[in-house]
């Protein structure tokens, strides 16, 4: 048995120990995760509470995941993003400053340094919820195609696919401001 | 397949890019490539360096550590004080059948008694209908019947059969001309998303099983709604349609799930509600009726319904969800203009292509679309038929994809390419699981979501 398992089984029997040391070593990387998505630290980390409040319910219920430990507590954030994003609709993108506004003359290997974090960020909030979590997933959170997967339900492929295509509308965004 | 591959191919530049942070160095090992990758390794470079950017969560994520300790102490108290509990989460199935035939026992007393007293009222109750005086007891024995069940099994089985009977309440309204209540629907959505949660918990060996009783219940239950809903008067049409759209998605999510069960478990796992992409008909706007908790304009599939009312930033949400979803699935001919736009888009990319330096011109754009649609011609409609059997050729249906994904798309607004890389995604992911290790089918092109096609 895992150290994991151990800390679950003792979790599951409501150790206060075992609980803290779960929260401690997991709810930073969820609250950035979190933040990432909804770019709101107070509410971010609010939803890494609610995270951890719906994983002592589901394992007091013996629902535990199938993947990984990290994998399944992604998941629940991901939910808890589509239902809070469901009941209030993210907020208009941000107006640009023309300042932080690439050039479209310039050369394409400029592009990148031009662009501001604000900038991105508002653009990556007009991509598809699968494409916006996928990025997140590989480029925040920095997991391999195969961990992006068993946190999405999907195959390799499917996540490069998709990792592809929301690069592509990434780009696409950002050229068009 | 080139696409596949050049997403390998990305995926690589990717690594090594963000690994030493030289997009050059990883160009230099794919230079016929390096015009397509260059431009997406530098997004993905800036999105990495933007989400590197992380602020201090403001009270340093103790709040949450607290709510959680307080949540099991509480919790922990409770069990104590009430062992019940937790023997009703531990005990073997034999124990919670004791357990079970004693609870039932005891209410069954109740009912006795309350029947004895009440001239047999209790039991007069299932056969009620919602509005009805005893309807409210019905509800009350069934949420009873749902508490004690002891197995993922049982609760799948009464959260259908419960289903089962929300369809024949709604029968029964229809045909007596009565109007079908918000809540009637919203329940039934409830027991449906019960039991498919129950189902994405299952363990390996149960979930197959569990998954083929709810899409064969579901269908059933969609079939008979849509008979009824041909008789149905005006005012429960927008009723109808809903539970229908939900027993479809249920039936079509269920039948997915039996090929590729982690999807299902992502989709399905912590939901209180059907997911996204179940969105009721824009709903008549009339007046509550008496008994009615008012479901609101929403309607009870909106998000997060359960049965209570939706927040008005939920129901501005769920319009344009209404929307989409009217335009994807109610309307064949919109479905044939959006493919017959769809597949002129390589050479509308390529005219794109050639302006892709110049500044873009939104109104140019859609003037060339119009030019080039001729949906109102049914000549060229026969004409671009021929044109496009070709089409149905999965070797040109890839290089169609491959443009679509390579081009930009200047000409369009950002919602449009998020409902459009929605679609895309979709059609995407079915396609690369074909060819890989993920069956995932296009739960939409398989299953038929058409009403037409159920």
């Amino acid at each position: 048995m895992t150290k994991e398992h151990t800390l679950l089984e003792r979790a599951r029997a409501y150790d206060e120990d075992a609980l803290g040391e779960l929260y401690d070593e997991y709810a930073p990387r969820i609250y950035a995760y979190l933040y990432r998505r909804v770019q709101d630290a107070q509410l971010a980390e609010d939803l890494t509470g609610e995270v951890f409040v719906r994983m002592l319910q589901a394992i007091q219920a013996r629902k535990f995941w199938h993947t990984s430990f990290r994998g399944w507590l992604y998941r629940i954030a991901h939910n808890l993003v589509v239902d809070h994003f469901r009941k209030q609709p993210p907020a208009p993108a941000i107006e640009l400053d023309e300042q932080l506004v690439a050039d479209q003359d310039d050369p394409e290997s400029a592009v990148a340094e031009r662009l501001s974090h604000r900038r991105l960020r508002s653009a990556i909030s007009q991509l598809t919820p699968d494409q916006q979590q996928v990025l997140a997933l590989r480029f925040g959170e920095q997991l391999t195609s195969r961990e992006a997967g068993e946190v999405m339900g999907k195959s390799v492929s499917a996540i490069e696919g998709l990792q592809h295509r929301g690069l592509a509308a990434l780009r696409r965004v950002l050229k068009k401001e | 397949m080139k696409e596949r591959k050049f997403e390998q191919i990305l995926e690589r530049c990717l690594q090594e890019a963000i690994r030493t942070g030289d997009t050059e160095a990883a160009l230099r090992r794919y230079p016929q490539h390096a015009d397509g990758l260059r431009p997406l390794l530098e997004v993905a470079l800036a999105t990495h360096r933007a989400y590197a950017d992380v602020p201090a969560p403001p009270g340093r994520l103790e709040a949450g550590r607290r709510r959680l300790l307080e949540t099991a102490v509480r919790q922990r108290e409770r069990t104590q004080a009430h062992p019940i509990l937790k023997q009703r989460k531990e005990t073997k199935p034999k124990m919670k059948l004791v357990l079970a035939t004693r609870l039932i026992g005891a209410a069954l007393a109740a009912v006795i008694g309350v029947a004895t007293i009440g001239g047999g009222a209790t039991l007069a109750a299932a056969d009620s209908l919602p509005g009805e005086m005893l309807y409210p007891v019905k509800l009350a024995g069934e949420d009873l019947r749902v508490s004690l069940a002891s197995t993922p099994e049982d609760e799948v089985s009464l959260a259908l059969q419960f289903s089962d009977e929300r369809t024949t309440e709604i029968q029964a309204l229809v045909e007596q001309g009565l109007p079908v209540p918000d809540t009637v629907v919203a329940r039934m959505e409830r027991h449906i998303v019960q039991a498919m949660n129950q189902a994405a918990w299952a363990s390996e060996d149960e979930m197959p099983g569990l998954l083929k009783r709810i899409a064969q219940r579901t269908q059933t239950q969609a079939q008979t709604l849509e008979q009824v809903q041909a008789e149905a008067q005006e005012q429960n049409q927008f009723q109808l349609e809903n539970a229908w759209r939900i027993c479809q998605q249920a039936q079509e999510d269920a039948t997915t799930g039996l090929q590729d069960p982690q999807a299902f478990r992502s989709r399905y796992q912590n939901r209180h509600s059907m997911p996204d992409d179940v969105t009721p008909p824009e709903p008549p706007t009339r007046e509550p009726q008496d008994g009615e908790q008012g479901a609101g304009p929403q309607g009870p599939a909106g998000p997060q319904s359960d049965g209570m009312p939706t927040p008005p930033d939920a129901e501005q949400d769920g319009e344009q969800d209404r929307d989409r979803d009217r335009d994807r699935e109610d309307d064949p001919q919109q479905d044939q203009d959006r493919d017959r736009d769809r597949e002129d888009e390589p050479q509308q990319d390529q005219d794109r292509d050639r302006d892709r330096d110049q500044q873009d011109d939104p109104q140019q754009d859609q003037d060339r679309n119009r030019d080039q649609d001729p949906q109102d011609d049914p000549a060229q409609n026969q004409d671009r038929d021929q044109d496009r059997d070709r089409a149905n050729d999965p070797d040109q249906d890839q290089d169609r994809e491959e443009n679509q994904n390579r081009q930009q798309d200047p000409g369009q607004e950002p919602q449009q390419d998020q409902q459009q890389d929605q679609q895309q995604d979709e059609q995407n992911e079915s396609e690369n699981g074909d060819s890989s290790d993920d069956p995932t089918p296009s739960s939409q092109g398989d299953n038929g979501n058409g009403k037409g096609n159920g």
